[in-house]
């Protein structure tokens, strides 16, 4: 089995399934429509407290940056989808690539309520649909990481 | 690119605008306001002459000075889902540490629940954080 991403020259060859670009097509659309914080734990992951200890000063950050912090990751995710069906991208776009797959899988793992390390371990985890998807998506980005990494 | 400053986040005013305030008690040498490396010598050579001599000192409040000179750090949290070889590229990417510092910093998450990665100026550190963040890295910032 080839690669996902191999290196070529300037850029970044990918090598995936139309299946699989039709799965990571679908992961914009979910970190479009998150929830609100009461409901949908990833909107909590995603927007750590900067001042967890005082509430001013983070209410404060959080005013100052979250319209910034929305704009970054709306920029992400249309590039990404931009990209999810090209033959090759550049380091940019590969940089873009880490944080949506990276999104999308602390979006999937707090709606799946994990909270521990152990869950890869779990077998019963990785035979479920989400958990499937969650391991698929670390292999993704684990892949991207090593090519980005060889050129650090 | 997404690793740049961002806009918009200088979230607290610069330093000269935090300064400690002139005593208005004292009119007999109007002040302008003074930086804080010029407070701190004064603070130095005129105090031990405060007996002698009738000469009003503005003497800073502890916690101004305080908040002026002491760095922030940034805290990084260990979490189950961000990948070791992720939070040791981000590391890497976002703050040019070598491989093996990286890996360091990523173990003592880890194993040690958290580790500062970063400190400096208020702001500096606040972008840190917003970096991090925006790299799904759960960052959070407090006074060393």
């Amino acid at each position: 089995m080839s690669p996902p991403f191999r290196r070529h020259g300037g850029t970044i060859k990918l090598a995936l399934t139309a299946q699989e670009r039709a799965v990571l097509h679908t992961l914009p659309q979910t970190l479009d429509n998150l929830g609100t914080p009461d409901v949908d734990p990833a909107v909590v992951r995603l927007h750590p407290p900067a001042y967890p200890d005082d509430p001013v000063a983070d209410a404060y950050f959080r005013e100052m940056t979250e319209d910034d912090l929305a704009k970054d990751r709306a920029a992400d995710r249309s590039r990404f989808t931009e990209t999810v069906s090209a033959d090759s991208m550049s380091d940019d776009d590969a940089e873009i690539w880490l944080r949506v797959l990276g999104d999308a899988r602390l979006t999937l793992a707090a709606r799946m309520g994990i909270e521990q390390d152990d869950w890869e371990d779990d077998r019963s985890l990785a035979e479920s649909r989400e958990g499937a998807m969650l391991h698929y998506l670390s292999y993704l980005q684990d892949a991207l990481i090593q090519v980005l990494s060889a050129a650090l | 690119m997404s690793d740049q400053p961002a806009k918009g986040i200088q979230v607290y005013p610069a330093v000269s605008s935090n300064l400690p305030p002139i005593d208005r008690r004292d009119q007999r040498e109007p002040r302008k306001a003074m930086t804080l490396t010029e407070v701190l010598p004064s603070i130095e050579e005129v105090e031990p002459a405060a007996t002698t001599a009738p000469h009003r000192i503005d003497t800073p409040d502890i916690d101004e000075v305080d908040e002026l000179q002491r760095p922030w750090q940034v805290v990084v949290w260990n979490d189950p889902v961000n990948l070791m070889t992720y939070v040791v590229y981000v590391f890497r990417k976002l703050f040019g540490f070598s491989e093996g510092e990286a890996t360091r910093l990523m173990l003592a998450v880890h194993h040690e629940g958290k580790a500062v990665v970063a400190n400096g100026p208020r702001e500096k550190s606040e972008l840190d954080c917003y970096r991090l963040h925006h790299y799904g890295l759960w960052a959070t910032l407090e006074k060393t």
